[in-house]
């Protein structure tokens, strides 16, 4: 037997039995389905959207013998009854109702062997599609330390469809997986257990709903077969799993351990990120100056330069937070983590109209709010849902830190706090954050008492085992996030990128004799005549409540479709030409502009420590991101809602901008 | 009979209904808290709800006011 994972040559050689097969992998939450899909499989080929705790059904294939098999992973489902997004799609998929991918001949249903009872509920469900059904067996491994028994020729019995022993970290059983796959393309169709088919034909007698009368019934069948297949060897006795658990999930204990844990994690995508943003900024200044150095003068490098490598350079800069945020989220998933964090988070949540899952979607939003609406398919409840993408986007994402950083170290104080060691600017840094949290909280709390007003939501969340979380799996969300990260730097950041570029550099000013258009007051003077600087002054009466001059307006325009083009932006317009974030010296030489910036025509310095702090509470509030909106309009499938988050964050941020620089003027700061 | 939300913590009990017909109710049975199952109170978090139990093996968490639905034998 032999297990072909890539293109072979033996395939040619006996190309007329070669056959194609859709096998669907269904399960539950935690069952190992991913390391699964991973071992029979590799990498997906393709992957329907964007990374987050849960994605769409992720698709990829592999080859048998001469076969070739076509792999679904369809996201983490309890119950065939769908209740959320999720399984909804693990529905439509296994029905064939969605557009683009095939209705699958075989499904693979996980099944996680420390778990038999509850998973064995969405087998029970399964064998009713028609499909040959093969139940894969996963963590046997650990069932086994732990003393349960599983027998499975029995199982196979009483279910009528074959029943596979995996380790998929160590590869046990995936050649007969694969083997028994092929061979189930000749069976006709699954039909439901006698025993089961006996059980709910007596539901629609009871006084009970029906679907429920038929949930009592599955169990009471599923009681049945354990009784029979499962045994213990050892008196089942408190695992340190249990041990842990009553640290973790301990009033106290647990709370401290959760504080410590999530503070490390936000220091180390500062701290841990920044010997590599260094390295890639190094990398886009070298592409650059050899743009520079093989291109002649002239537009066509200008675009080049100022426009797509400071565009894009000054984004993917953001990649080694995302992959980091990325690579703790996963590693706390894998190892049960996540599941604790939103059970010591759900109070908290509720008070202000949230749940406990809104916590992981809002985590993650602070690297990134496109992956933390992302995240937000796991609630199964549509208003808990929805409210957590409208308030996620105010989480400060890291695209926003070069703003503060830049404006605290320009324009904060550098000075102690009291007698303590904590520095103002910190200070201001976290408050930013802080703001961020606040205001959203605050939306929340509205939202859900008016337009989400509605009866008490269920949250009903699975506590998984802890278990050492496989390297493949977290090696895998990794670089979904970063490809995917970069996809979108490719694209729409790209085009945004040409697009301000343009509007900066157009129409050109007509030069006079004897004037150096390389100096700063010539590029300075071509900007202001640009569409860019023309937009920049016309709402310069709207800005000005705010502090700003037109050249802040301009660059905050400029910024609506992506806000980490800020820094390129004010560069530009502060005569400087590109500043790229990572560099210690460019930055050094904004600063120095920004501090030397008057009024036009007046001695008055543009940026006090009012304005800096308008501007931050504005990058803070503000929906100045393209990507988000289109993913909150894809995932709420509406138009309104993009809209209602867009107008509702930008006009916070002009009012909570407007009462910062007018406090702050008036304190005399 | 009494509900599961006033149960202690590391008290066992059997449950013997679940109350309300709504999708709660159904989610409650569909993750195993069907009439006779054992049942442990094994913890609350920080701030009283939820509270974690085990049943059929496994951990799960639900809020209070879900856990007020799970009839107890006493």
């Amino acid at each position: 037997m032999s297990f072909i994972k890539t293109q072979d040559t033996t395939e040619q050689l006996v190309a007329d039995t070669d056959m194609k097969l859709t096998v669907a992998l269904l399960g539950n939450p935690n069952t190992g389905k991913s390391t699964l899909f991973s071992a029979l499989a590799g990498i997906p080929t393709r992957i329907a959207n964007y990374p987050g705790v849960t994605v769409e059904e992720k698709l990829g294939q592999f080859h048998h013998r001469a076969h070739t098999i076509k792999l679904i992973d369809l996201p983490g489902a309890y119950s065939l009854n769908a209740k959320s997004p999720d399984e909804q799609v693990a529905v439509d998929v296994l029905h064939g109702n969605l557009t683009g991918i095939e209705q699958p001949d075989c499904i693979v249903v996980v099944v996680d062997a420390t778990n038999l009872s509850r998973n064995l509920y969405l087998v029970s469900q399964a064998l009713a599609i028609g499909k040959p059904v093969l139940v894969a067996l996963t963590l046997c491994d650990v069932a086994e330390s732990k003393g349960i028994h599983i027998n499975r020729e029995k199982l196979s019995e009483f279910l009528g469809c074959p029943v596979l022993r995996l380790v998929a970290p160590r590869r046990e059983g995936i050649d007969h997986l694969a083997e028994t796959l092929i061979e189930s393309s000749d069976w006709s169709g699954q039909t439901i257990p006698e025993s089961l088919t006996s059980r709910l034909a007596t539901c629609s007698d009871s006084d009970r709903p029906v679907a429920s009368a038929e949930a009592i019934a599955r169990y009471g069948w599923i009681d049945e077969i354990t009784k029979d297949v499962l045994s213990y060897s050892v008196q089942q006795s408190r695992s340190l799993g249990d041990h842990i658990d009553s640290v973790l999930t301990h009033r106290v204990f647990g709370t401290v351990v959760f504080a410590l844990t999530m503070l490390s994690i936000f220091s180390s995508i500062f701290w841990l990120a920044s010997p590599l943003m260094d390295l890639i900024s190094g990398g886009v200044e070298f592409a650059a100056g050899l743009a520079e150095s093989i291109m002649p003068d002239g537009i066509l490098q200008s675009l080049v330069i100022d426009g797509i490598i400071a565009g894009v350079g000054g984004v993917i800069i953001f990649l080694p937070q995302i992959a980091i945020l990325f690579l703790f989220v996963a590693v706390l998933e894998g190892c049960g983590y996540l599941a604790r964090a939103a059970f010591l988070m759900d109070r908290l949540l509720v008070g202000v109209g949230l749940s406990g899952k809104s916590f992981i979607p809002l985590l993650s939003s602070f690297a990134c709010a496109i992956p933390g609406i992302m995240a937000a398919r796991t609630i199964e409840n549509r208003r808990d849902r929805l409210l957590t993408i409208l308030v996620a986007p105010l989480m400060s994402c890291s695209a926003r830190l070069p703003v503060y950083l830049l404006l605290c170290s320009a324009f904060v104080p550098n000075v102690a706090v009291g007698n303590s060691w904590i520095r103002l600017p910190a200070v201001v840094l976290a408050s930013m954050y802080l703001v961020g949290i606040l205001v959203a909280a605050m939306v929340a709390f509205i939202l859900s008492r008016t337009i989400f007003r509605g009866p008490p939501q269920p949250f009903v969340l699975e506590l998984p085992s802890w278990r050492w979380p496989q390297v493949a799996v977290v090696v895998e969300r990794v670089r979904e996030a970063a490809v995917s990260f970069l996809k979108n730097a490719g694209t729409l950041i790209l085009a945004v990128s040409i697009v301000v570029w343009a509007l900066g550099s157009f129409p050109r000013p007509v030069l006079e004799a004897g004037v150096n258009p390389e100096s700063a007051e010539q590029q300075g003077e071509a900007l202001r005549q640009s569409f860019l600087g023309q937009a920049g002054r016309l709402i310069e009466p709207v800005v000005k409540p705010l502090g700003w001059d037109w050249r802040i307006g301009c660059a905050a325009v400029a910024s609506f479709p992506a806000r980490e083009v800020v820094l390129g932006v004010l560069g530009v317009i502060y005569n400087l030409g590109d500043v790229d974030p990572g560099e210690e010296d460019g930055a050094g030489m904004l600063i120095r502009q920004l501090r030397a910036a008057t009024w036009d025509g007046t001695d008055r310095k543009v940026f006090t420590l009012p304005v800096a702090l308008s501007i931050m509470v504005f990058f803070a509030l503000c929906a100045q991101c393209a990507s988000t909106l289109v993913i909150i309009g894809k995932e709420t499938a509406s138009w309104f809602w993009p809209l209602v988050s867009f107008a509702y964050m930008t006009a916070l941020a002009w009012i909570g901008a407007f009462f910062v620089f007018q406090i702050g003027t008036a304190l005399g700061w | 009979m009494r509900s599961l939300a006033t149960l202690n913590i590391g008290s066992t009990t059997h449950v013997v209904d679940i109350s309300g017909e709504d999708n709660t109710s159904l989610r409650l049975l569909e993750m195993g808290l069907t009439p006779g199952v054992e049942v442990t109170v094994v913890s609350t978090a920080p701030l009283g709800d939820p509270v974690e139990l085990e049943l059929r093996g496994y951990r799960l968490s639900i809020r209070r006011n879900e856990a007020a639905r799970v009839v107890v034998a006493n």
